[in-house]
């Protein structure tokens, strides 16, 4: 009678634990789905805060000087720099927008002072960007989070 | 009727045990369409990005005489059959584009380009 007692007992311990093993098991793997779910989330906010927002910062930039002979690509310090001419009151500026030291930077400058790339303001944090111009089409790659994202811009305004 | 204390235990486990199974249910499946809407998200953000390069492409007269188009899971070309496939049909001065994902349509833009006037600067003046 006695053994009999202790084996239901053993019984109801085992059977107890076991469930509440299955219990935190499948708790654990909720919790490690909705991280996984949560982690690609701000996978992509960041994709698209990143990527999208440097290209669409350029393009408007771009946009706002869209001419051919406004708009040129130069090469210092082998890196590429979108330069974008305009004029105020007859004296000319150049906005000079490039990626260095793993950061997207502007410079505005009046064309007499000349360019200097360490004075270039930060915009952004960017692995690489590069520029080129291709009969009037400007291509602009951006290189972030080991991704690489390619648009166009057609240089359509005609001249000035 | 008399009821044992280990029938009133095992009930309470089985509630328990169901409570937790439809909650864990409930909350796959929020996660489940929490994966289905993000992945339609990075799909929209890309087919918008290919339409838009599309588009400045035929506006600079460089878009090639093939009406199709592949690209890569990173929106970047490609010369084979790939995950997105873009459609282009120019009819009546009007580009059509329609890109799909694993031949799911994601994005459908027509477009037409309006051409710029140019006015000749009065020199005398």
């Amino acid at each position: 009678m006695r053994n009999k007692m202790e084996k239901s007992h053993t019984i109801d311990l085992v059977f107890v634990l076991l469930l509440f093993c299955v219990f935190s098991m499948s708790a654990l793997t909720v919790v490690y789905i909705g991280s996984h779910v949560y982690s690609s989330t701000v996978e992509t906010l960041e994709y698209n805060y990143g990527h999208n927002t440097v290209g669409d910062y350029i393009k408007e930039k771009v946009r706002q000087n869209l001419s051919e002979d406004q708009i040129e690509v130069k090469t210092f310090d082998e890196k590429d720099v979108l330069c974008i001419h305009s004029l105020e009151n007859n004296i000319s500026y150049t906005t000079y927008i490039y990626s260095d030291q793993g950061e997207l930077k502007e410079l505005f400058v009046n064309d007499e002072q000349g360019f200097h790339i360490e004075n270039g303001e930060t915009i952004m944090e960017v692995d690489e960007v590069h520029f080129s111009i291709n009969k009037s089409l400007l291509t602009i790659e951006i290189c972030m989070n080991n991704q690489t994202q390619e648009s166009y811009i057609a240089l359509i305004g005609g001249k000035v | 009727m008399k009821h044992s204390k280990t029938g009133i235990f095992l009930m309470e486990l089985i509630v328990g045990v169901l409570f937790f199974s439809l909650a864990s249910a409930l909350c796959i499946q929020i996660f489940v369409k929490a994966k289905q809407m993000n992945n339609e998200s990075i799909q929209k953000s890309h087919a918008s990005r290919i339409a838009s390069n599309m588009i400045e492409l035929y506006k600079s007269h460089e878009l090639e005489d093939d009406n199709i188009l592949y690209f890569d899971n990173n929106a970047m070309p490609t010369q084979q059959k790939d995950f997105y496939c873009v459609t282009l049909d120019v009819i009546d001065d009007v580009l059509k584009i329609k890109v799909t994902y694993d031949d799911k349509l994601v994005y459908d833009l027509d477009y037409y380009h309006y051409q710029q006037k140019t006015f000749e600067k009065d020199v005398e003046s």
